[in-house]
């Protein structure tokens, strides 16, 4: 997420505005895809919060340059979701990478299940992050609880082969995961 | 769900509770905030959208920006501008309520209004405007039957008039800088097109490309020159200093056509295609991208959701 895009959508501490104030279409839409733009953000980024952040920026970049009633919006806004987050996993995974390799102290030890589950989580979203960007999108819409139509208005693909390129993805993405935990 | 294993059990987390009423609380704010103005039209227009209306969205950056023939123009009417490259132009949401206004300054006059129309065929399209026929190969994620849409070419008068520009200004409160004498009542003509455009995928898919081609646009004036109505425009208040130092660094004004890239919404660069140079513009979502190009005093341009790679491979394999 740029400079810029952190300004714009930072969470003011008091006075959020009156949604009313918002043409009509537009809070339609945003009350129609919000919850779904949330939901793809979320199975990337595994956090509501940043979820929360990734869709705002989503709405806004939407807002910005496209009609509120254009008949692509909610394709559009579910595939910039996918599109948005991975950008913020992939930025985190190398802030993490760099954090840990210059971390000095070790780390608090938890509770054996819940630190195994951490890092189970941490392992499957690294690994998101390291296939192939189409194939992360396709995992994170349809995950999110898109159909197989929506997914394939989202990324353009025919919707009789989104079953072939799911397949491939999970392919990938459980290889990847293997490679992560043998790394 | 498709054959879940763990792994992708951990993708699959439990729904979230979602507050909409919250998020639509922030969203408003942060649109008021930044004074975003909702977009009537998509931009950029090459991203989505029938390709009649990105023709006529075409036709009227033309015809801000430039365009001409002589055909039925007085003698005195010579060539000041033909686009011939392209020089990307960071805008703001104020500059951009600027140029808008900029129409205020004189009347325009259409001899010929942009009125883009499909066509069934490749043929039709190249018989109705005399473009050479274009293919192109598309990515195999996208729809492989094209559509096709057309426009003839057209031309509009501009005249200047310095009576009209105080009283713009003054119905906004504003005080006008004066018009150079030379400039009230010159004349400028602008002529745009023919323009066709061939199309792949759709909108409701989200999935598309546009390739179209145009005759460069040109624009005549009666004696005012390029610098000169520059400079006045540039004086208007509302410029912001940067827009106008960006457009004032412009080497070769009269052969360079300034494309407007809203602030923070696109990146632009230079590249080759068709070894010549072009200028790639990608939206800054990484969703959509375009390239524009002038080669044999056609204007060319592909765009649509498109990676850079993959723009410029459709760039590069028209033909």
């Amino acid at each position: 997420m740029d400079a810029d895009a952190v300004a714009l959508i930072e969470r003011p501490q008091a006075g959020w505005a009156r949604a009313e104030l918002l043409p009509d279409a537009v809070e339609r839409l945003f009350r129609d895809e919000y919850p779904r733009v949330v939901r793809v953000a979320y199975r990337v980024v595994g956090d509501q919060a940043e979820a929360e952040d990734v869709a705002q920026e989503v709405f806004v970049a939407f807002y910005r340059a496209h009609p509120a009633d254009a008949p692509y919006a909610a394709a559009w806004l579910h595939r910039a979701a996918a599109h948005t987050a991975l950008n913020a996993l992939r930025s985190r995974s190398r802030r993490t990478v760099r954090e840990e390799r210059d971390a000095s102290a070790p780390e608090p030890v938890d509770p054996e299940g819940a630190a195994l589950e951490r890092e189970r989580a941490r392992e499957v979203r690294a690994a998101l992050a390291r296939i192939g960007r189409s194939h992360a999108e396709l995992l994170a819409l349809r995950y999110s609880g898109l159909s197989y139509a929506e997914v394939a208005a989202a990324t353009g693909t025919k919707i009789d082969q989104v079953g072939t390129r799911l397949r491939r993805a999970h392919d990938a993405f459980r290889k990847e995961v293997l490679r992560g935990q043998h790394r | 769900m498709d054959s879940i294993d763990s792994n992708e059990k951990l993708l699959a987390m439990p729904p979230l509770a979602v507050d909409t009423d919250a998020g639509l609380a922030r969203f408003a704010g942060a649109v008021q905030r930044a004074h975003l103005a909702p977009r009537r039209r998509a931009l950029p227009a090459f991203a989505f959208g029938r390709s009649t209306r990105w023709l006529a969205a075409a036709a009227g950056v033309a015809i801000v920006a430039t365009t001409l023939t002589m055909t039925g123009v007085a003698d005195s009417i010579l060539q000041i501008f033909e686009a011939k490259q392209f020089a990307p132009v960071t805008v703001t949401t104020t500059d951009l309520q600027t140029l808008d206004e900029l129409g205020h300054f004189g009347t325009l006059t259409w001899s010929a209004k942009p009125q883009p129309h499909p066509v069934a065929s490749l043929a039709q399209a190249t018989s109705e405007t005399g473009l050479p026929a274009i293919a192109v190969q598309v990515p195999a994620s996208i729809s492989a039957t094209p559509t096709y849409a057309v426009m003839a070419k057209t031309t509009a008068t501009f005249v200047f008039d310095a009576a009209l520009a105080r009283q713009s200004a003054a119905a906004i409160g504003r005080t006008a800088p004066p018009m150079p004498a030379k400039l009230d009542g010159s004349t400028l003509v602008f002529t745009g097109g023919p323009a066709l455009v061939v199309s792949y995928g759709s909108e409701s898919s989200g999935k598309a490309v546009m390739i179209g081609v145009a005759k460069a646009p040109t624009v005549g004036s009666d004696g005012a020159t390029v610098s000169e109505i520059q400079g006045y425009l540039l004086s208007q208040p509302g410029v912001s200093p940067a827009l106008a130092a960006q457009i004032r660094a412009i080497g070769d004004p009269a052969t360079t056509l300034p494309i407007p890239i809203p602030l923070g919404q696109a990146t632009t660069k230079t590249v080759s295609v068709h070894g010549t140079t072009g200028l790639f513009v990608g939206d800054s979502t990484g969703l959509g991208s375009g390239v524009l190009w002038q080669q044999g005093g056609l204007v060319y341009a592909v765009g649509g959701t498109l990676t850079e790679a993959e723009v410029l491979a459709v760039a590069n394999s028209l033909k």
